[in-house]
């Protein structure tokens, strides 16, 4: 029976002018939007390849210099592309590009691509996720608003019910027959998709891709999912086909336009972040603060009296060791320690900013979804900051490196030049994406209030039906 | 068939159905008389499960319509005053709907084009989509969905008004027909002439209360037409 | 439920009124603290070089405190700072993402005027809520509620055969209708930006301003009710109008922005800020290697510069390290200068594309004429950019002949730094830009309001 019922739905739907122009646009939409998206991202990863081998190549091919000269030269660390961010960009536009690595200090991600665009770009970005988190809705609403009130207003329902059609079955062969339709718009996409994502990450992809592409699709099918059972049931609930319509746009517009700026507007009051000039502000006091105030000297006198303790000597020049690399070795230590703990409090801000708007997905499961998708995407702040990490950490460890020979092989006295021996010493930077299970840990929040929505919709989809009026 | 045990219904103060007792057999054709709200689409509504009733009992061959919905339902079938049907439909593809919904079978084609035929539909009319039919064709196709149901009991409501008078003749030669074969049937209508054609019996209903019951063969057209203006009138 | 939507229309303007004039704040905070930070940091440097100058202190060290390279670079340096937008309050515009101060510095170009403000990623993608989104995005959704059954609803309760049959014509009744629903809305939207104008607006022009935002809201609205006529008048269900508008409005304000800009991208690509990150530092690298020579040449360009031999003195004593340095950012500058414009360039053409196409979609030619207005648009970000680089070489220039001299600085030359002030346009600079986007956008509203009313005549004929 719900076969036959799903059967009709689609027929009907395929006759519906209405339906065909939506789903044609929205195919059409999908596929430019799959085409832009490859082709940006087959762009900017192989800049990203080339700039990378550049930078190094740049830091191998430096020449003869003070380490520590080579150490403010520094590298590059630039963000590498997921293959699924053809699907969906995320933060990346409003995330610098690269960070500079070098020495005392952990710089910004520079260069945000949003800052370059034209002026039509914050009016929406025309990406595949957009498309299926705002214009899909669209389509299912389109399909499901007259499902039982049309019936109604037809007399078709009394006719249905007069046979001994339970209600349940008409809705579930209903929901199937809508589910059906719009498979009829997203499977080919998601073929295309699936073929792009293949051909995208034929030469070796960041991560494993396909964990995470079932883990997006799975979000995508809990969030269609959730809308098709919203549109039958406000469909069931309301007396007009028109009331039914006017109720799902308002929805429609409360998830996907208002609420992405309204959550981020009051996770901006609630849990304030410093500006730029705050933050650099806070470091600056903070490293002044750590160096003994603001007598960099003292601090200097006390630990070279304190190395020559440890030496038991009493002149630099009898030191075994080098006190300029000393002194830059406590440098780095203090300034690690007032960016450790601003870029932490920073981050850590940003990353509440977010969980609150996840949390603010029980109201539009818009917000829930697009964390969800840009999570699995990699291109969320939490897999951002992930990459920053990292990128901190390769800075630690070659200026370490550097700071260790200074200590041990430069001395007290006279210049000290290295070459190309002591810089292919320090390994290239190599970053692992993280992997699916970690997004879906970050990303719980999300994939919870999706999965509750699904449920509820579910239900009331269940409710609306069995108290199914006639009039 | 067909039984209705003090069967009553009540909107707030207002009751619409007081203490129905009727009883239509196999073969029966029982037409309900009465001015608008006096009580018959109420009483079809009942039958159908589509309102609960205050008190008494629906029963549809045997069966108590509110304990056993879907049974009942299986076993009759239902015209309203238009036969609404899917705009983007054809005829067949209506039919096919209804009919596979009705009866959880699928039927072939042919089969499907023999009910309609049956039911006196041209049959270059079937493949036609359904806004292009008038209402005695959409009627039609509601008696093939009665037919491919196998109803045995046929519920009517006002099925013949606003059809002109060679199509309602057609329409209740099909009744007959069927009610020939066994199928009770409960008609609500406004038109007197119709019912003493093909009723069996007449019932006529005034505020909720069926207060005459006789049948077509012991009387008369202006007799009958006397009782119903007698009963209006006080 | 006409009420019911007005209410909510007028709660969404309040909130979005809320949310700007914070980020407005916002901007205003920093900005007195920057002027803060620069005239403390400035008073202990005069205190510093006080003490020198009177022997109280010592001059030694790693850098001389009074050397041009310890002031231009770190101790001394001063703010560029553009005031917030006179209307900033209302419309965030390009706010949110271009910079409205630099900290100088004697390098190049490219590393001072780098400068971002720091945000959470994720609140940008969502974008601002401000007034500007509220008239341009949820004002025309509000219309569409309030009018799309404007003739179909009268039809499906039957009681338009009723009002046509009574001596009213059918263009007064819509007219009547459309207006009274329209009017409350426009009315709200015009109360919440005239009262923000006044409120929070700051700086040059704002009557004239908020004059021309009432004019682009009463446009803009009669674009959207000229659409809704249309719309009636095709005699459709109520249903049918619904999706009908929805698209419309779907299409002008995401489809037809995002298509263009997808078309942008493809036709004029911006070439990739990773490929100039790296010819900057090929370039910087290149110069680097170069230093001492490039200084050597720099003073045989300017003779002037080199620091006075001692009469009887040994021959000048190799260049400095901090000579060096210098000559080597103005090398860079220079050598970057191509990569810079080349950059800029593409950036440009894409967006002249845009500029030209966007005729196409009355939300952006709202958009754009509001930014405008308010100060948050492209050109005054431009503008901005363009004097502060402008300040950085006139920075670069003061000092660089200092620190090649090695001549020190007085604690009276505190007070005379070189300081930035910053050149509001003029309005008629702004109203020349917006001139073009006012008159298609009038174009345009008159264009709907015929078409409805041509339309409603052919409704009737089909009556």
């Amino acid at each position: 029976m719900i076969r036959t019922i799903a059967k009709k739905e689609v027929v009907e739907a395929l006759r519906d002018g209405r339906f065909r122009w939506a789903a044609g646009l929205v195919g059409v939409l999908l596929l430019i939007a799959l085409a832009a998206g490859t082709r940006q991202f087959l762009d900017l990863r192989a800049q990203h390849e080339a700039a990378k081998t550049e930078t190094r190549a740049h830091w191998l091919q430096q020449g003869k210099k003070n380490p520590h000269s080579a150490a403010h030269y520094g590298v590059y660390a630039f963000k590498p592309k997921t293959a699924l961010s053809l699907l969906d960009q995320g933060v990346d536009p409003y995330t610098g590009v690269a960070a500079w690595l070098e020495a005392h200090k952990q710089n910004d991600f520079r260069y945000k691509p949003a800052q370059d665009a034209n002026t039509l770009a914050r009016f929406g970005n025309l990406s595949g996720a957009i498309i299926l988190q705002a214009l899909i809705p669209l389509v299912i609403i389109l399909l499901g608003f007259s499902a039982f009130a049309g019936e109604r207003e037809q007399g078709t329902l009394r006719q249905l019910l007069s046979l001994g059609v339970p209600p349940t079955q008409l809705a579930w062969g209903k929901a199937l027959g809508v589910g059906v339709s719009l498979a009829m718009i997203a499977v080919p996409a998601a073929l295309l998709g699936s073929a792009a994502l293949v051909f995208a990450g034929s030469n070796g992809d960041y991560g494993a891709a396909w964990p995470r592409f079932a883990g997006m699709a799975a979000s995508y099918v809990l969030y269609f999912v959730t809308f098709i059972a919203l549109s039958l049931a406000v469909s069931a609930w309301m007396k007009t086909a028109r009331g039914a319509l006017v109720l799902l746009l308002g929805f429609w517009v409360v998830n996907a336009l208002l609420s992405p700026r309204v959550a981020a507007s009051l996770s901006q009051r609630a849990i304030p972040a410093p500006g730029a000039f705050q933050f650099a502000r806070n470091i600056e006091l903070d490293l002044a603060r750590h160096s003994d105030g603001h007598d960099a000297g003292k601090h200097t006198a006390k630990l070279l009296a304190g190395t020559l303790q440890k030496y038991q000597v009493t002149k630099v020049e009898d030191l075994p060791v080098s006190f300029v690399g000393i002194r830059l070795q406590d440098g780095e230590a203090q300034g690690n320690q007032a960016y450790d703990a601003r870029y932490g409090e920073l981050w850590n801000q940003y990353e509440r900013q977010g969980r609150l708007q996840e949390a603010l997905g029980v109201v539009a499961p818009f917000l829930a979804i697009r964390s969800a998708s840009m999570g699995f995407a990699g291109t969320d702040f939490s897999q951002h900051r992930h990459f920053a990490a990292a990128a901190e950490q390769y800075r630690r460890y070659f200026i370490d490196v550097i700071n260790q020979d200074i200590i041990q092989r430069a001395g007290n006295q006279g210049v000290y030049l290295r070459g190309q021996d002591l810089w292919s010493q320090i390994r290239d930077f190599e970053y692992e994406l993280p992997g699916a299970g970690w997004v879906a840990q970050q990303r719980a929040l999300s994939l919870a209030v999706l999965a509750g929505w699904t449920l509820a919709s579910l239900g009331l989809l269940l409710l609306a039906t069995r108290r199914l009026r006639l009039e | 068939m067909l039984q209705a045990l003090n069967l009553s219904k009540a909107y707030g103060n207002q009751v619409a159905l007081d203490s129905l007792n009727l009883s239509i057999a196999a073969g029966e054709i029982f037409c309900l008389l009465g001015a608008n709200g006096a009580g018959k689409t109420t009483t079809i509504n009942l039958f159908l499960n589509f309102t609960a009733p205050t008190s008494g009992q629906a029963l549809v061959d045997g069966l108590d319509v509110i304990q056993h919905p879907l049974e009942s339902k299986r076993r009759l079938a239902y015209i309203p005053e238009t036969v609404m049907l899917y705009r983007n439909l054809s005829g067949l593809e209506n039919l096919d709907y209804f009919a596979s919904l009705g009866t959880q079978q699928k039927y072939t084609r042919s089969q499907l084009e023999t009910f309609l035929q049956r039911a006196g539909l041209a049959p270059d009319a079937a493949t036609k989509r359904i806004g292009a039919y008038s209402k005695g064709m959409r009627q039609k196709v509601g008696i093939a969905i009665a037919i491919a149901k196998q109803a045995k009991v046929l519920l009517l409501d006002e099925p013949t008004s606003g059809l002109d008078p060679a199509a309602s003749n057609e329409f209740s030669e099909l009744l007959t027909q069927l009610s020939r074969e066994g199928v009770a049937v409960l008609m609500a209508t406004h038109d007197l002439f119709r019912a003493k054609e093909c009723g069996t019996r007449v019932g006529i209903m005034k505020r909720g209360r069926l207060v005459q019951t006789m049948a077509t063969s012991e009387i008369g057209h202006t007799e009958l037409e006397g009782i119903y203006l007698e009963h209006m009138r006080n | 439920m006409a009420l019911a939507c007005l209410g909510l229309f007028l709660a969404l303007l309040l909130y979005a009124l809320a949310s700007g004039t914070f980020q407005q704040q916002r901007q205003q905070q920093t900005l007195a603290a920057t002027a803060q930070e620069e005239t403390e940091r400035l008073a202990k440097l005069k205190a510093q070089l006080l003490r020198i100058e009177s022997g109280k202190a010592s001059a030694a060290g790693f850098l001389d405190p009074r050397s041009g390279t310890a002031i231009g670079n770190t101790s001394g340096v001063r703010y560029i700072t553009m005031p917030p937008a006179p209307l900033g309050t209302l419309s965030v515009g390009l706010g949110d993402l271009h910079p409205y101060f630099y900290k100088l510095s004697l390098r190049s170009k490219s590393f001072t005027l780098n400068n971002e403000e720091l945000e959470n990623p994720l609140n940008l993608l969502s974008g601002p809520f401000d007034l500007a989104f509220g008239i341009v995005i949820l004002f025309p959704l509000f219309l569409i509620a309030l009018n799309y059954n404007l003739l179909s609803a009268e039809r499906e309760q039957g009681t338009l055969a009723l009002i046509l049959s009574q001596p009213i014509s059918l263009k007064a009744l819509v007219t009547g209708k459309v207006l009274v629903r329209g009017g409350a809305l426009v009315v709200a939207a015009v109360a919440v930006t005239l009262a923000g104008g006044l409120l929070f607006g700051a700086g040059a022009a704002v009557f004239p301003r908020l004059l021309a935002w009432t004019a682009i809201i009463l446009l803009y609205g009669l674009f959207w009710m000229g659409l809704c006529v249309w719309v009636n008048a095709w005699g459709r269900s109520s249903a049918t109008n619904a999706i009908a508008l929805s698209a419309f409005w779907l299409g002008f304000c995401l489809i037809i922005p995002s298509a263009l800009n997808i078309a942008a991208s493809a036709l004029y690509p911006i070439p990739s800020r990773v490929e100039m990150i790296q010819s900057l530092r090929t370039a910087g690298k290149e110069a680097q290697e170069q230093g001492s020579r490039l200084l050597s040449r720099y003073l045989e360009d300017h003779p002037e510069f080199a620091p006075a031999p001692a009469p009887g003195a040994p021959p000048a004593p190799a260049p400095d390290f901090g000579s060096i340095t210098y000559a080597v950012q103005m090398e860079v500058d220079k050598r970057t200068e191509p990569v810079l414009a080349r950059f800029e360039q593409a950036i440009a053409q894409q967006q002249a594309f845009v500029d030209r196409l966007r005729y196409l979609s009355p939300a952006v030619l709202a958009q754009g004429a509001l930014n405008e207005f308010s100060g948050t648009g492209l050109a005054r970000y431009r503008g901005f950019q363009l004097q502060a680089e402008r300040f950085h070489r006139t920075w670069q220039q003061y000092f660089f002949p200092k620190i090649f001299q090695k001549a020190k600085l007085t604690s009276g030359e505190i007070d005379t730094l070189p300081r930035f002030r910053y050149q509001e346009e003029s309005l008629e600079a702004v109203v020349a830009r917006s001139a073009p986007l006012l008159a298609v956008l009038t174009l345009l509203s008159l264009l709907a309001g015929g078409l409805s009313l041509a339309s409603l005549r052919k409704f009737k004929r089909s009556l």
